[in-house]
């Protein structure tokens, strides 16, 4: 049965984008500089979801939609979507990265040490009631305290880059870990070209940095639950800035800085599968890879063992590459989901009238 | 100072910071717009560390502009919707892509090692605060 278009309703809708506005029934109105500044995870997930770069226009977005993280990817990638394609970075280095938090789950000593940063894990999860009425101001104040404590230390001396070698890069040098030559393979766009099967490693990663949070942790969620044979061991996370670099356009020989991005990075260590003695003696060690923009741990996490799960066999969910590429996709899945919500007038009555033929036929044979 | 290093610097510094500095160059220089400002996508292309191939990670929204200074070409490019800063940024590219006039450059590149020193310092407040998180966890019973 094919499509069949619907019209009519145009004063319908003209009201109810309307009353949009009407529910949303904000007394003060909140800036998207106040958004970028105060929602700055929720900002993270929907650049992220989007495949998109931009802290304002997320922020925007955001404050478009009364905060529906859906509505928002939807908004930024329809609007990339106008915008040409000028230019390829050059590849970000992330073990230059600039940290602002850097864990091991794996190691306790790590060289350069294990840096908590800013981060929740740690935090009491009992609601701030002091933040309700007036009280920024107090917050403000004690940011303000904070930064003027660390500066009685030596800023200028101590206050370096924080930059720090990778834990793998010793697995490596103990050939714990497989050292592997670079490989330049040109990559595969999922933005641009149609996905097929089995899918070339660059189009899985770039599909998990796409995909929604929610999804990718569920795959690993299941994975690490029994469907699927990944339970790995964070051998490090980091969340920092990376210098995003091009050609410079007049002489390609040289190259230019666009600008610092906030992306986290993670590295998972998966033992072999092992069933029997024999298996455990020959044990050894692979890696599954996350890297997403902005701050946001557990899908990082979740990418990287959903990168090591497609490399394991098996029958699981989180084992099968077309059901984990093609179902991830946040616009995809909403939209698709949304769309039962429109006219199937046609379709519906053709099912009916299948239901009513097939109901009369037993009643005459009943008589 | 290398391409990378004067555009990182511009990169980092504010709109009027930019500004402040590209003036310098409007007061000596005639400058004409070769390509109207205008947003660009740079696909970002990443290398993961486990097998060490490349993929795309996403997008990043950027303002791009080509001007003449003095008719010499300048690029500016900077990530995000600034207009002005990328007018500003290839006003500044342009000039340093004159043949010649050292003293005047020195001027320019001075005042970009004054806002790199800036920028170092207001990341080194954070880089202290996020260096006090450094933990040493210690395994109970050893």
């Amino acid at each position: 049965m094919a499509y069949v278009a619907v019209t009519g309703g145009r004063e319908a809708i003209e009201q109810s984008l309307k009353l949009l506005e009407i529910f949303r029934d904000s007394k003060t109105d909140i800036s998207v500089s106040c958004i970028k500044d105060n929602m700055g995870l929720l900002i993270d997930k929907i650049m992220s979801e989007a495949g998109f770069y931009s802290r304002e226009y997320a922020a925007l977005a955001l404050k478009q939609c009364e905060g529906s993280v859906e509505e928002a990817v939807f908004l930024l990638r329809a609007y990339r979507s106008t915008l040409p394609r000028n230019y390829y970075s050059l590849p970000v280095d992330t073990s230059k990265m600039r940290l602002i938090r850097r864990i091991s789950a794996a190691f306790k000593d790590i060289p350069g040490g294990q840096i908590l940063g800013p981060t929740y894990d740690y935090s009491h999860r009992l609601l701030d009631f002091s933040l309700m009425d007036g009280e920024e101001n107090n917050r403000q104040q004690k940011k303000k305290e904070k930064v003027s404590e660390d500066t009685g230390r030596s800023v200028a001396k101590e206050g370096y880059d924080i930059r720090c070698g990778r834990v793998t890069d010793i697995l490596k040098k103990e050939k714990v870990l497989a050292e592997t030559e670079e490989d330049n393979t040109p990559p595969f766009d999922v933005t641009s070209d149609v996905l097929t099967f089995p899918a070339p490693r660059s189009a899985r990663l770039q599909t998990f940095a796409r995909s929604d949070a929610g999804f990718l942790g569920g795959v690993a969620y299941s994975s690490m639950r029994g469907y699927g044979a990944v339970h790995p061991t964070v051998s490090e996370l980091r969340c920092g800035y990376v210098e995003v670099c091009i050609p410079y356009v007049l002489d390609e020989s040289e190259e230019i800085c666009i600008g610092d991005i906030l992306v986290t990075e993670v590295e998972a260590l998966v033992p072999s599968h092992t069933e029997t003695e024999e298996e455990f003696d020959k044990m050894t060690l692979s890696g599954g890879y996350g890297l997403i923009f902005g701050r946001n741990e557990n899908k990082a996490i979740a990418m990287s063992i959903a990168d090591a799960s497609l490399e394991t066999e098996g029958n699981t969910p989180s084992q099968d590459e077309e059901f984990v590429l093609t179902h991830g996709d946040c616009l995809e899945m909403s939209g698709f989901i949304s769309h039962l919500k429109l006219p199937h007038y046609v379709t519906f009555q053709s099912k009916l009238d299948r239901v009513r033929i097939q109901e009369d036929e037993q009643e005459e044979k009943n008589d | 100072m290398t391409k990378r290093e004067v555009s990182r610097i511009l990169a980092r510094a504010s709109k009027e910071e930019v500004a402040e500095t590209a003036s310098i160059v409007y007061e000596r220089c005639r400058v004409q717009i070769m390509k109207q400002p205008q947003k660009t996508l740079v696909m970002v292309k990443a290398r993961e560390s486990i097998k060490k191939s490349l993929f795309y990670l996403g997008e990043v929204l950027a303002s791009e502009c080509m001007v003449l200074v003095d008719g010499v070409k300048g690029a500016g490019m900077i990530a995000g919707d600034d207009f002005e800063k990328a007018v500003a940024a290839a006003v500044i590219d342009g000039f340093l892509n004159l043949e010649g006039r050292q003293d005047e450059k020195k001027v320019i590149l001075d005042r970009l090692l004054m806002l790199e020193n800036r920028q170092a310092e207001k990341r080194a407040e954070l880089n202290l605060a996020v260096q006090k998180s450094k933990v040493n966890f210690n395994v109970m019973g050893e």
